[in-house]
């Protein structure tokens, strides 16, 4: 279900995206027509979340930090406008599982930065167990999708932004079942996280190895 | 927010700390300087003229076999101790999110930010900041660390939360610094390997 602000930023931020990146997008047939998903990225820069949202035609619920939604009046009232769920980092948050899983329940697909941050260096970091948790509770598709490009364009650590090539890749949904009970879906956790570590890197565009420079 | 953040020591010769503005960054000590150009990160060697493509994963890579935090942290003798200013703001309450009357989830509000330290050894972490909930606890009874581009938010017993954002250090070496001290506490206690810091602090056997 696309809501009405959903649907206008989608469009407008599209823009807006066109202007900060020259995107391309790839795989988008993977993308369900219907039905719920849950949508693996990895996470390098803030334009993340705003390239896929206008590049996928299904609303996506992407979990953000609970602190954006406290940073000033303009964040508070847009975020949850653009389908974002608050997930709070520095204690367990069963409200916002509930909240993902209601969407997923309505037929909505939902985004999880499985690293849970951005990354500093723009490597993909290590999974979030809670994150996977959620996967294997839901058992619904999951596709990866990989951002390439936006570290280059806005990394964490910088203020300034540079238009530079970006891609979006979506990949085959993975399926992994539903697995009912805390047993089965701690026994499948390590299996699951080498897999949608496995999808995302094969997304991925390995870059050039360069030896550390010496001066000759 | 800078390079330097990312870049907090020198990856060609281990000096700490970098010195820097924006996006370029150099070394006091050999000279060497890194600045982002075009979405590049271009390296320049002391006493030459030509730039070099370099990635960042490479230069974190170069830090951490330099000792990452942990050099500048450690005194003579090998004790530990390492300190930074900080507006130092503690959590006031957890708003609700709403929209169209559902619930979506909880929002930390922070109350007013005070000029402060944070200073660590090998057991504990200070806070001091002039706020009667300011103090000091044991690197094992921290819940979660999680850092955001400029600020540490340490997670504390008794529901407490107290973030830090930095006034002139590198939240990322912060992020590392307290991560390897609360590994080396549970392991020092015999209480497994941490795997993880956030939402709460994790050890598997």
């Amino acid at each position: 279900m696309v809501s009405g602000w959903y649907a206008f930023f989608r469009v407008a931020l599209g823009w807006i995206g066109k202007v900060l990146t020259q995107c391309r997008v790839s795989g988008t047939s993977h993308i369900p027509r219907e039905g719920p998903f849950i949508l693996v990225a990895n996470h390098e820069s803030i334009l993340d979340p705003l390239l896929i949202q206008t590049n996928c035609r299904r609303t996506v619920h992407f979990f953000a930090k609970s602190t954006q939604f406290g940073a000033n009046a303009l964040f508070r009232w847009f975020l949850p406008r653009v389908a974002a769920i608050p997930a709070r980092r520095y204690r367990v948050d069963p409200q916002s599982v509930r909240t993902a899983l209601r969407a997923l329940e309505r037929g909505d697909g939902v985004g999880i930065y499985l690293e849970g941050e951005r990354s500093w260096e723009g490597a993909l970091r290590p999974f979030r167990r809670g994150s996977i948790r959620l996967i294997l509770k839901a058992g619904v598709p999951v596709v990866p999708c990989h951002v390439s490009g936006t570290y280059d364009a806005w990394p964490r650590w910088t203020r300034s932004r540079w238009r530079s090539p970006v891609h979006v890749r979506y990949g085959e949904p993975l399926h992994f079942g539903v697995h009912d009970t805390r047993a089965e879906r701690e026994s499948a956790l390590e299996p699951a996280a080498r897999r949608l570590r496995q999808a995302l890197l094969a997304l991925a565009v390995e870059p050039p190895h360069r030896p550390w420079p010496t001066g000759a | 927010m800078a390079l330097v953040d990312l870049c907090y020591r020198c990856p060609q010769c281990g000096h700490d700390p970098m010195s820097g503005e924006g996006d370029v960054a150099w070394c006091a000590s050999c000279g060497v300087r890194i600045e982002r150009s075009r979405g590049r990160l271009l390296l320049s060697l002391p006493g030459g003229d030509r730039r070099f493509d370099v990635s960042a994963l490479d230069l974190c890579r170069r830090i951490e076999e330099h000792g990452g935090p942990i050099t500048r942290a450690t005194r003579d003798g090998g004790a530990l101790e390492y300190q930074a200013r900080a507006r130092v703001s503690w959590q006031l309450s957890e708003r609700a999110v709403r929209y169209r009357g559902v619930l979506r989830g909880f929002a930390e509000s922070m109350g007013p930010a005070a000029q402060g330290t944070i200073t660590v050894d090998r057991e504990r972490v200070h806070v001091e900041c002039g706020d009667r909930r300011a103090g000091s606890w044991r690197h094992l009874d921290l819940r979660a660390v999680q850092a955001s581009s400029s600020s540490l938010q340490l997670s504390l017993p008794g529901d407490q939360l107290v973030q830090l954002r930095f006034l002139d250090d590198s939240p990322r070496r912060w992020e590392t610094l307290m991560r390897r001290l609360i590994t080396d506490a549970y392991e020092r206690a015999g209480r497994g390997r941490v795997v993880e810091f956030q939402p709460r602090i994790v050890t598997r056997w």
